[in-house]
């Protein structure tokens, strides 16, 4: 069973839907093409209890006649698209004022994403079955049940625009997300993204899934306090994501993040560096242009601990009076992948710097209460383990981390381990980090 | 053109020649328009079409869903041709093994009208926005930096059909409209956002309704820079408003009682329950609580008559005098239970596999006054509204913070709070509602399951509240 990206129908549509806006008299026109291949292998309680596929291919256009700009996905190529993009079309002409829309000029082509971005190899959906279910028989002998997914996709993005940038390339991403459950809401979750199956690391994932399991200690509700945190790279990846969302230029420009005005700014109290880099070897998301055709490439918010970029799209550079960092999304400037790196310890030093604290395997449910200040709590998901002098010591559930964006960073007391790629269950973003330690997070419960 | 009803047809055609036990297939097209205006300009805009078909396929006990978007008579058999090759590879490893309760034919066309069709009334829509945003400026007493007004209107067209003979077309109409403001006294921030909407057109955003929203949040965020003062921690008697009783029926009571969740199936992805499948029957709150989950009720945002599976849904009770009375399902959870499904299947789109979801949940009202829950609270707090929310994986350990909050002293409402936080268990919580209001006051929410995300209109209400005996900490 083997199935590739491969539609001659997409690019005379895309053909068709090209001249028709051109002929609209649309001054900034660039049309995107996918098709995409998707399949989920879902499991609960050690069994498969899902397979799921999809095979689609999309357009989308952003269009502009020199302010603002307007965007238009269409899922399921009808013949019809004019009744759609007539409105579209429609309100690009009115638009007369707004931000400025102005492009690069420079005609560039890009194709093909780095070795090993794309492997067809993942469209076995036999291999992928037998894979889960080797998976999950191993990971039965270390917890009590599994439950989870394997998520697999293969995207082709074609892009044609009026201002001289064109290419195609392809990707294929795996995501693995297994869950396994022990007594008394002891749980571990083993998250790992790569480009194709065997880039999981089976037996290192297995290792990891090893080592925390047999961590045997009494579960008990988590001691309210103020704590040194470790996160692991799974657990930092949610606030890498908002992080993310309030560095776009739209969050910035609306005046509601709290890192307006901070551009330039030593923002972490370590050296650290956070950047996007689709292009990387390794990149579980490989990218090599945005939608608005400009090219993926390494671009660093924070360097050396200063802020020095946020994330834009064309229509944002203008505010901004910088280049597009390659970054047009759904709607407005997105971060795609993020990657946390900087001077690494030892994993057994960052314990012994953190000597009396928590270590927190996973988190979910951020919510901000007040979003321009940047506090916000997260809630503990998977097992969280007590550090006494230097080594764990005790296992919790039910905190919830009070935190302020900001201060996580400027509290930073260093990186350590393996850096891996990871996008958790409620994030849409892949993030590469290692183990995290912060200072001064207050930690309360609803168990009191 | 083919029509994709047609397709849909075809699906169920082919998937029964090819020896499927059972097919339930779904054409589902979404037209959604996004309208975003910051501070008093139109930002962006955006139109776009999510149409294809999917289907739920059972072969001896294996299930499969897929889904295309290339209408063809061609990819349909692809499609039913991958799924049978998938099933058959499945179906020897470790899988579990489904059944659907059976279900009767039937043929239903329901379609919502708009009274106000956003595409002829959305100029007059972002005309009030525009006139909101500067009456925001004239009546705030503090500097409101950022107003943010997102506009989503999307219509959803489905038509499914299954192997039982079911046949259902629905047409629902529906706009959420998201604000955001964020105000600054001295070097602080506040902000607070907000959410209003319904299935229909554009009526469904009560202009004046929004207004006084947004001005109690302006005054709030006054009170909070210059009136509001801490709470010292400890236990509280606290009336809730409609807003934190909506999330608590929705946090507590209806994700706790998807039969997904308490059957384990939603591990992996948004968590399982506290409550467990032997609970039925079992004492959960104080006997004044009933909680309902009521799709039916016209022109709410999580309204719908039939769900995914083609079941005509129904109110469900889902816990009743204080015990827990029904579950929501779908057929393949019901069959578990060897009962007929409540009609809570639903999916995001035609990619989506069809999950067990909410609709309509809130907290039954009761016969007691605003001002009667706030006497008899005597010394305590009165959280009307919260600034942030979140709840762990099993719907237990939960958490509020107060937005709009008051001192309530000798049975009267006194001096705000700042931020008071309730953290504190759902079995806590729901043991504790002393009173219920009479007023019920529902809101529109955006509600997250699945795998990947499925993103699901519903709704959350209830009335007024008095619990009693509840932790609170300065945040």
């Amino acid at each position: 069973m083997s199935i590739d990206l491969y539609s001659i129908y997409l690019s005379d549509y895309m053909d068709n839907v090209y001249k028709w806006l051109e002929d609209q008299g649309i001054k900034y026109i660039a049309l995107n093409g996918y098709v995409a291949i998707r399949y989920t292998i879902r499991i609960s309680n050690n069994r498969i209890d899902l397979v799921k596929d999809s095979v689609d291919q999309m357009i989308k256009v952003v269009l502009s006649n020199g302010y603002n700009v307007m965007t238009s996905v269409i899922k399921g190529l009808y013949e019809d698209y004019k009744s759609v993009l007539e409105n579209v079309v429609k309100t690009v002409k009115s638009s007369k004022r707004g931000i400025k829309y102005t492009p690069p000029s420079n005609k560039i082509e890009l194709y093909d994403v780095y070795p090993g971005g794309y492997d067809p190899s993942v469209f076995n959906v036999n291999a992928s079955i037998d894979y889960i279910t080797h998976f999950m028989d191993d990971l039965s002998e270390i917890f009590e049940r599994v439950s989870g997914s394997i998520s697999i996709k293969g995207i082709k993005h074609i892009i044609k625009t009026s201002y001289g940038r064109e290419g195609e390339y392809k990707l294929t991403s795996v995501l693995l997300n297994l869950r396994g459950f022990k007594d008394k809401g002891f749980t571990y979750t083993l998250n790992r993204a790569a480009t194709s199956l065997s880039k999981l690391n089976y037996d290192s994932l297995l290792e990891e899934a090893r080592e925390y399991a047999s961590i045997n200690y009494n579960v008990e509700h988590v001691e309210e306090s103020v704590h040194k945190v470790i996160f692991t790279p799974l657990a930092f990846s949610n606030i890498l994501y908002y992080l993310g969302t309030l560095l776009s230029g739209y969050s910035i420009y609306s005046g509601y993040s709290p890192f307006i005005d901070l551009l330039g700014e030593e923002i972490s109290s370590k050296p650290i560096n956070i950047y996007d880099d689709p292009k990387e070897e390794g990149n579980p998301y490989p990218s090599l242009f945005d939608e608005e055709g400009i090219e993926r490439r390494r671009v660093y918010l924070v360097k050396d601990g200063v802020l020095s970029s946020y994330i834009l799209n064309i229509l944002y550079r203008g505010v901004f009076k910088q280049e597009s960092t390659g970054h047009a999304g759904p709607e407005y400037p997105y971060p795609y992948t993020l990657i946390l790196d900087g001077e690494h310890m030892d994993v057994d030093d960052l314990f012994n710097e953190v000597k009396e604290g928590i270590l927190v395997t996973n988190i979910w449910n951020t919510s901000f209460a007040n979003i321009r200040e940047g506090t916000f709590s997260s809630t503990q998901r998977d097992i969280g383990f007590y550090i006494r002098k230097g080594s764990i010591r005790g296992c919790f559930i039910g905190a919830r981390l009070n935190m302020n964006i900001i201060d996580v960073f400027r509290n930073l007391i260093g990186l350590a381990g393996e850096r891996v790629w990871v996008k958790p269950w409620d994030t849409d973003l892949y993030t590469k980090s290692n183990l995290v330690g912060v200072d001064n997070i207050r930690v309360t419960t609803g168990f009191w | 053109m083919v029509n994709p009803n047609d397709l849909a047809e075809y699906m169920v055609e082919y998937g029964l020649a090819r020896n499927f036990d059972i097919v339930i297939a779904r054409y589902q097209n979404v037209i959604a328009y996004n309208i975003s205006i910051v501070n008093g300009e139109v930002a962006s805009t955006s139109i776009n079409r999510t149409n294809g078909l999917g289907a739920k396929l059972i072969y001896k006990g294996v299930n499969i869903h897929t889904s295309t978007n290339i209408f063809s008579f061609e990819s349909v058999k692809n499609r039913v041709e991958e799924a049978l090759a998938k099933a058959k590879a499945y179906s020897k490893g470790k899988f579990r093994y489904v059944t659907f309760y059976e279900v009767e034919s039937t043929d239903i066309s329901h379609v919502v009208k708009e009274d106000k069709p956003f595409i002829d009334y959305k100029d007059e829509l972002i005309s009030d926005l525009m006139s909101l945003d500067d009456e925001i400026k004239e009546y705030a007493k503090i500097d409101v930096l950022t107003r943010i007004f997102n506009i989503h209107a999307f219509t959803e067209e489905k038509y499914i059909t299954t192997s039982e003979g079911v046949k259902v077309y629905s047409k629902i109409p529906r706009i959420l409209l998201h604000y955001r403001l964020v105000s600054k006294a001295g070097d602080k921030y506040i902000s607070r956002d907000g959410f209003l909407g319904g299935s229909g057109g554009i009526e469904s955003i009560e202009y004046e309704s929004l207004k006084s929203d947004v001005k109690s949040i302006l005054d709030t965020m006054y009170n909070i820079a210059f009136k509001a003062v801490n709470i010292e921690d400890g236990e509280y008697n606290i009336v809730i408003g409609n807003e934190l009783s909506g999330l608590i029926a929705h946090n507590s009571v209806g994700h706790a009682f998807e039969a997904d969740r308490v059957l384990g199936m939603e591990g992996g992805q948004l968590g399982e329950s506290y409550v467990s499948k032997n609970d039925l029957n079992n004492v959960i709150a104080s006997e004044e609580v009933n909680v309902y989950d009521d799709p039916t009720l016209p022109s709410l945002f999580g309204y719908y008559l039939y769900d995914d599976d083609g079941i005509q849904t129904r109110r469900r009770t889902l816990i009743k005098d204080g015990i827990i009375s029904e579950f929501l399902h779908n057929r393949y959870t019901a069959s578990i239970y060897g009962i007929p499904s409540n009609g809570s299947a639903r999916a995001e789109s035609y990619m989506d596999e069809p999950i067990v979801r909410m609709g309509v949940t809130y907290f039954e009202p009761g016969d007691r006054g605003f001002k009667e829950l706030i006497e008899e609270a005597r010394y305590g707090i009165y959280i009307k509204n919260v600034s942030e929310w979140s709840i762990d994986d099993r719907g237990v350990n939960q958490r509020y913070v107060g937005f709009e909050a008051y001192l309530i002293d000798g049975g009267e409402i006194k001096n705000p709070l700042k931020y008071p936080v309730i953290e504190t268990t759902s079995n806590i919580i729901l043991k504790s509602v002393k009173a219920l209001g009479d007023d019920l006051r529902l809101y529109p929410l955006i509600c997250i399951k699945g795998e990947p995300i499925q993103r699901i209109p519903v709704n959350i209400g209830g009335p007024h509240i008095l619990i009693t005996k509840i932790r609170v900490l300065r945040r």
